[in-house]
């Protein structure tokens, strides 16, 4: 099959499925975003702790300010192709807001900016790989199925930060350390989680001296985009200590008397792994943080988009098994199906009919004493898939 | 190669298909564009007709509003048909958000195809500072959405793909945009496919 008939085709089912999903997340960010244009506010952390309107429904950003200001600025440029209702659409809180008039010109004009990112991460793998290994790689890249959930069906924008991080990693293989500490920076700057793998960044073969440039670059940039914020509570309670960013944390061992979280533990043997093994590459490493952060917390569905990336490199380069990963897959969508949320199954549906609203959560198939038990096993069998891909991905050169 | 894109494009567009073998329950009346109030309290109640689409009615879902959640009374439903009481569902107002969709909910109503049905919405304890409204149109028709209880498949099947159809084609320049854009994208990959032959 030819290169512009993949992409031909990949443009397609996201032009499908993006007006056809949605979830109430893409609107509850872009409430949050749109008070950049219609009232120029450039401190949404404080405002939203003190706008008695959205106190209820809306009662907090718990993202970076960069976010802010990009969706917002999107928002403003599109705002002729969305019309008049969209703010009223926005401040829809009754539940039935998929039942807009206009909700597919909604959906599909906020997630257009995804498929920007999400080709430009195409581009990328088709420089990294070797001319026999693009069109594997394209494939899997653009038609795997948790991509197209994640980003097209969910609606959340880790796409971007994932774009930037992996833009990094490229130009960091290149040598472009000045570029790639910029994109580190700004990755973080949407999402704090590319800060998680600067160290492995530094273990790799490079000058010290452009190792330091790349952290000052990717850290200051970083801190630059939060300096005007950094006085405010408002900011600290919603992005710094937020419970999102505590979360991977969470589940702890006790050693030697004292409670240690696993992630660090885990941590800290991938950083032995490499020390070990100097030969480990670097997209090997960066795979095996993120599936660790997903394998030790309670991750949301987007959050899987960080690792897909390399988890193509992985699989081009590597040859992960087709078993291995229809096992991820599938325990990646039961863990979902298992949370007890119909808006990330059936309800997704609802732009098509209202009768997708009226589903209940297929929770409700289970007898609740046994839940906690399937969903245990459910993580389980994630954790091990993402063990064995890890091994793999280590063991290569 | 190709089988897999085929699998995915066919089965996103039969997705509604599969799911609806979950579906219990199918809508009939579903007149969501409603933005101006009236408030009914005290002896001042909301009263309007609708006429059934389908049979096995057995629930009415209406716009409220409950004003800064003020109002915590009680607020009561009746169905009426041929001016009796059919059914009466009474709620709390504590339960009405400030603008949301509010479902009463009752036993099923079987021969209910065609029929005229006038809905009372009264509010006894609630006073005119605090007093819920309902949402109408500029004609005074409530955004309204019934429910019915399943009858046939085939017909839930086929409203699903009809909802579909109904609602890409109430917004032309949606679709017009979308076509554009594909048209747009076909052109530049082939434009990529020519110069790569060259």
């Amino acid at each position: 099959m030819k290169i512009s008939s993949i992409l031909l085709f990949a443009f397609l089912i996201r032009l499908l499925i993006s007006p056809l999903f949605f979830h109430p997340d893409i609107k509850d960010i872009h409430l949050r975003v749109s008070f950049l244009g219609t009232d120029g506010i450039l401190n949404i952390y404080d405002f939203l702790e003190n706008n008695t309107k959205t106190k209820v429904d809306a009662p907090d950003f718990v993202y970076p300010p960069l976010t802010y200001f990009f969706l917002g600025g999107y928002q403003i440029l599109i705002k002729p192709l969305l019309g008049n209702s969209f703010d009223h659409w926005l401040f829809d809180f009754s539940g039935l807001s998929s039942l807009s008039e206009y909700i597919y010109r909604y959906l599909l004009l906020l997630k257009l900016p995804y498929m920007i990112f999400d080709f430009s991460i195409a581009y990328l793998l088709c420089k990294f790989l070797d001319k026999e290994k693009i069109k594997t790689a394209l494939f899997f890249w653009l038609f795997n199925p948790l991509n197209l959930y994640a980003v097209y069906a969910i609606g959340q924008f880790d796409i971007i930060p994932a774009f930037f991080t992996f833009l990094s990693f490229y130009l960091w293989t290149k040598k472009s350390y000045v570029y790639s500490g910029l994109s580190l920076g700004i990755g973080a700057a949407f999402k704090t989680f590319p800060l998680l793998i600067i160290p492995f960044f530094l273990f790799t073969s490079a000058r010290w001296k452009d190792k330091l440039l790349w952290v000052i670059l990717s850290v200051g940039i970083y801190g630059v985009t939060l300096l005007p914020f950094l006085s405010s509570p408002a900011f600290a309670k919603n992005v710094l200590f937020s419970g999102l960013s505590q979360r991977i944390f969470q589940m702890q061992v006790t050693v030697a008397g004292f409670n240690v979280s696993v992630f660090l533990l885990l941590y800290a043997g991938l950083v032995l792994a490499k020390l070990l093994k100097r030969s480990i590459p670097l997209w090997a490493l960066i795979l095996s943080v993120f599936l660790l952060v997903f394998s030790v917390s309670r991750f949301h569905p987007q959050w899987v988009i960080w690792v897909m990336p390399f988890l193509t490199l992985a699989f081009v380069l590597v040859k992960i098994p087709w078993w291995n990963l229809v096992l991820l897959w599938l325990s990646y969508f039961a863990i979902f199906i298992l949370f007890g949320d119909k808006f990330l199954t059936t309800a997704l549906l609802a732009p098509i009919s209202p009768i997708f609203l009226e589903i209940p959560p297929f929770t409700q198939l289970i007898s609740q004493d046994k839940l906690p038990i399937v969903s245990f096993v459910v993580q389980i069998i994630f954790g091990f898939s993402s063990l064995v891909i890890t091994f793999k991905a280590l063991k290569s050169k | 190669m190709k089988i897999y894109i085929g699998i995915i494009i066919i089965g996103v567009l039969l997705l509604p298909f599969f799911i609806s073998f979950s579906v219990k329950k199918t809508t009939g009346l579903n007149l969501t564009d409603a933005s101006e109030k009236i408030y009914f309290y005290e002896d001042k109640m909301f009263k309007k007709t609708f006429i059934s689409p389908k049979n096995n009615l057995n629930s009415v879902v209406l716009k409220l509003k409950n004003a800064a959640l003020r109002n915590q009374e009680q607020v009561i439903f009746r169905m009426l048909e041929e001016g009796k009481v059919i059914r009466e569902e009474k709620i709390n107002g504590y339960n009405i958000k400030d603008e949301d969709w509010v479902r009463f909910a009752f036993e099923v109503v079987p021969n209910s195809y065609q029929k005229e049905f006038e809905m009372e919405l009264v509010s006894p304890n609630s006073k005119i500072n605090n007093a819920i409204a309902v949402y109408i149109n500029n004609s005074g028709i409530p955004g309204i959405i019934t429910y019915h209880t399943l009858s046939s498949r085939k017909e839930l099947i086929l409203q699903i793909y009809s909802d579909l159809y109904k609602r890409l084609t109430q917004d032309g320049w949606f679709l017009i945009f979308w076509f554009v854009l594909l048209v747009f994208v076909y052109f530049i990959t082939s434009l990529f496919a020519n110069a790569k032959r060259k």
